[in-house]
């Protein structure tokens, strides 16, 4: 399972993602990112997402028989600890179903996690990890079911999604 | 005192450190005549001859004189580069293979047009030159306009006599094949190509209004190239059916004097701030000095390397390195060397880094006599300090150790009269990404793509490597983490990654003595450093074996290539003597040599406290960059791990 691990992990994403340094390590320079400002809310519906919520917090890896997605959502921090967050989470499903999974495979399981702190080059100090959901669900019935744009209704959930943890 | 003074106060104290400890610890090896063993420095912006002043004298290159350098031409052979010394009416030769001692190839001294052996003939203000074959040039005489083929082997020169044309006059630029000499001459607005067999003359181009004055023009990947004397255009030519030459425009890099073609780039000079450039792109080449900064340019009351706005220039390839060029002027009456690396500032680590080896610009093929190293690390290498970094807006690649260690050892080479010249390229990342674990993956294939004779792993006292063995699976076939994390494996369960792990061992040992924790997320953490680990025999024991696999790997994909594990002291000096006995045990162990450079940290450890920031990030400042680079080469050199 390992040995595709390194090629397949999206690297231009999140480069090479790595544990927090040792407490002597130079470059652990803490940056707390902090809570995003109260006015952070769930975005309306059909609201774009900020792409900053994306950029170099999602990795992609393929593994056997599914994809795994991982998102560290930090950047999402307040939307997804408003009430609001299932439709949140389902819509982000949705859209990196949709631009990050290739359509070879059609299983997705999804980490979505909070990383509060990063080292001086942007890198997460996985020392501060907070795990917020996991999903599991097939992109094609996703991609299907939920429109672009769409705010799922509860109802549907449960039909778009297999597993839909949320802590 | 303002911050760029305050970094160039350190940069000059840093060269006279470097200096100092050069003649001081080099005092035991070098010659009581240094100046008799001198060879040229080996470095992107050089002295290839000359003192600078004027005169027609021979001998060793810093003190030949030229008196009015002009054309310059390298000899296929690589092993020649002849100078048209336009004042001197002489041809003079650069012996690139003789520590460029400077000679005169042909020319009495004085004005005229005698044809004959090359010391009894004579040049009328020799201008441009090219070479037309292995041993044979092609100059032209700008006092009388006339073509001159001059025979290094057979010893003689004779005039060209183009038929049917009058002597040249206003020649601007000259290029030549084996059978053709091409001149442009802007004057009557044409170019004109000479069969060197017959003397037959063509005109190729006449008043031609994208061209109305051709200036410079050279051979690039075997087709010619022109551009206007006031024009900001370059054109390349092709054969057409009509009998002259198609032009299409090829690039547009502004007024240039002169162009080039090295390493398969066409460079242009011209008289700019930023004078080289890549012709077909019009990207400058920024001239950058060994303290990171950009050289002062045309307009500044000392540039580094005047162009004039009209010919005389020299711009010639030198033939043994790639995108390396000579250049000269009559004004500057020495020849330089200028080398088209990357060493400007990197302005941002995270996106500019990844992926490929930060010296890329370095060619792929290995210059002769060169020796190459890859230093590998963290950002201790590669970083400077945050009041250096703000002040520049990223760092100067040319600040970094890896660039000081090249300096250092070229600058022992060229003072020490050693015919040897060194390349140290980088290959690092910041110290999140484990430096014990990801060289196993990455360091093979650069080290094989840039043929590196040796690597050497700069390992600080601390870094990630057994976070990556706790919270990253286990590679098939290999046993040692990956170098990227795998995200699921991150979020298992702590006990589920244990029964995986073979770090399993040493983190119950850690455990037991409350050293070790496992979160709630699954997080798998060892709190105690690498010296108190080594402390312990069991953990030690288990240690060694972690530490040990990806090193030994490392040592086998390298193979033949030499693997040199250095051990450095910055940062934290808690449980030294212990890292280093461990490390010690290790390289035994596992074959690999160790340049263990505690004990020269503290020899000198008072005397140059600071090396680095104090803010808590151990990077060097600009001055310990350039000290740690001394002590590496005096290290490297002294231990006979580098030849010199």
């Amino acid at each position: 399972m390992s040995c595709c691990l390194a090629a397949l992990v999206l690297a231009a994403l999140f480069t090479t993602g790595a544990p927090g340094g040792s407490p002597a390590a130079p470059l652990t320079k803490v940056t707390p990112l902090g809570t995003p400002p109260a006015s952070a809310a769930a975005p309306a519906a059909a609201t774009p997402f900020p792409a900053a919520w994306f950029d170099k917090n999602v990795i992609v890896t393929k593994k056997e028989g599914y994809v795994h997605v991982f998102w560290n959502a930090q950047e999402a921090r307040g939307p997804l600890t408003g009430p609001d967050k299932r439709m949140v989470l389902a819509r982000v499903a949705r859209r990196l179903a949709a631009e990050k999974v290739g359509a070879g495979v059609d299983r997705v399981k999804m980490d979505v996690v909070f990383v509060r702190e990063r080292d001086r080059y942007g890198m997460p100090r996985w020392d501060t990890l907070e795990k917020v959901a996991h999903l599991e669900f097939s992109r094609d019935a996703l991609l299907e079911g939920l429109k672009e744009g769409a705010v799922p209704e509860k109802a549907q959930m449960a039909r778009l999604f297999e597993i839909f943890e949320v802590r | 005192m303002p911050r760029r003074g305050w970094t160039r106060l350190w940069s000059g104290v840093a060269g006279l450190i470097a200096g100092a400890l050069l003649v001081t610890i080099g005092k035991g090896v070098m010659p009581s005549d240094a100046a008799r063993t001198l060879r040229p420095l080996y470095h992107r912006l050089a002295l290839v001859a000359g003192s600078g002043d004027q005169g027609t004298t021979d001998g060793p290159f810093a003190e030949a004189r030229f008196q009015e350098p002009a054309g310059l031409a390298g000899s296929p052979s690589g092993k020649l580069l002849v100078v048209a010394d336009r004042g001197g009416h002489r041809l003079r030769g650069v012996r690139l293979d003789d520590a460029n001692r400077v000679v005169t190839l042909a020319g009495t001294g004085q004005p005229g047009s005698a044809d004959g052996a090359l010391s009894s003939a004579s040049f009328d203000r020799p201008t441009h030159v090219q070479f037309i074959g292995p041993r044979q040039l092609v100059v032209w005489d700008a006092g009388s306009g006339l073509l001159r083929i001059v025979d290094l082997e057979g010893g003689t020169v004779r005039t060209l006599h183009a038929a049917g044309t009058a002597p040249f006059e206003d020649v601007w630029g000259l290029a030549a094949s084996e059978k053709e000499i091409f001149l442009s001459q802007p004057g009557p607005g044409r170019l004109v190509g000479v069969d060197i067999a017959s003397g037959r003359a063509r005109v190729l181009i006449e008043g031609d209004p994208r061209v109305p004055h051709p200036g410079a023009l050279a051979f690039h990947d075997a087709t010619l190239y022109l551009a206007d004397r006031d024009g900001t255009e370059v054109f390349r030519l092709g054969a057409s059916e009509k009998g002259s030459p198609d032009l299409a425009a090829a690039g547009a890099p502004g007024r240039l004097v002169a162009m080039a073609s090295a390493g398969g780039v066409l460079y242009g000079l011209r008289a700019a701030a930023e004078p080289l450039v890549r012709a077909l792109t019009g990207e400058p080449v920024p001239l950058i000095s060994a303290w990171g900064q950009d050289l002062p340019g045309r307009g500044s009351p000392k540039p580094y390397l005047e162009v004039p706005g009209s010919p005389p220039v020299g711009f010639a390839a030198d033939p043994r390195v790639e995108r390396t060029l000579f250049v000269t002027s009559p004004a500057l009456r020495r020849v330089l060397s200028i080398r088209d690396l990357d060493q400007g500032v990197r302005r941002d680590a995270l996106t500019e880094w990844p992926g490929e080896p930060d010296d890329d610009s370095y060619p792929k093929r290995k210059p002769d006599g060169v020796y190459r190293l890859l230093v590998v690390g963290d950002s201790r290498i590669f970083y400077g300090t945050d009041k250096e970094i703000e002040e520049h807006g990223g760092y100067p690649r040319a600040l970094t150790f890896p660039k000081r260690l090249e300096l250092i050892l070229n600058t022992r080479a060229a003072l020490e009269g050693r015919p040897i010249s060194y390349e140290v390229l980088t290959k690092a990342h910041g110290s999140s990404a484990p430096l014990g674990i990801w060289p196993a993956y990455e360091v093979p294939t650069v080290a094989k793509t840039w043929d590196v004779d040796t690597v050497v792993l700069m390992m600080p006292p601390a870094s990630s490597t057994l976070d990556a063995w706790l919270n990253r699976p286990p590679v098939a076939g290999s046993g040692i983490p990956p170098a990227d994390i795998d995200p699921e494996y991150l979020l298992l369960p702590a006990e589920a990654k244990l029964q995986k792990s073979p770090a399993a061992a040493l983190f119950r040992a850690c455990e037991r003595r409350g050293m070790a924790t496992a979160s709630p997320d699954g997080r798998l953490e060892i709190e105690a450093s690498l010296g108190k680990l080594a402390a312990e025999p069991e953990l030690r024991r288990e240690a060694l074996e972690l530490y040990g696999r990806p090193l030994e790997l490392l040592k086998k994909r390298l193979a033949p290539r030499r693997l040199v594990f250095c051990f450095f002291p910055l940062g934290s000096r808690e449980g030294l003597g212990e890292q280093r006995d461990f490390y010690r045990e290790l390289c035994s162990k596992r074959g690999i040599e160790l340049l263990d450079l505690v004990p020269a940290f503290d020899v000198l450890r008072e005397a140059f406290y600071p090396l680095s920031e104090l803010s808590g990030n151990d990077h060097f400042h600009a001055a310990g960059h350039a000290v740690f680079g001394y002590l590496v080469a005096h290290e490297l050199v002294s231990r006979h791990i580098v030849p010199f």
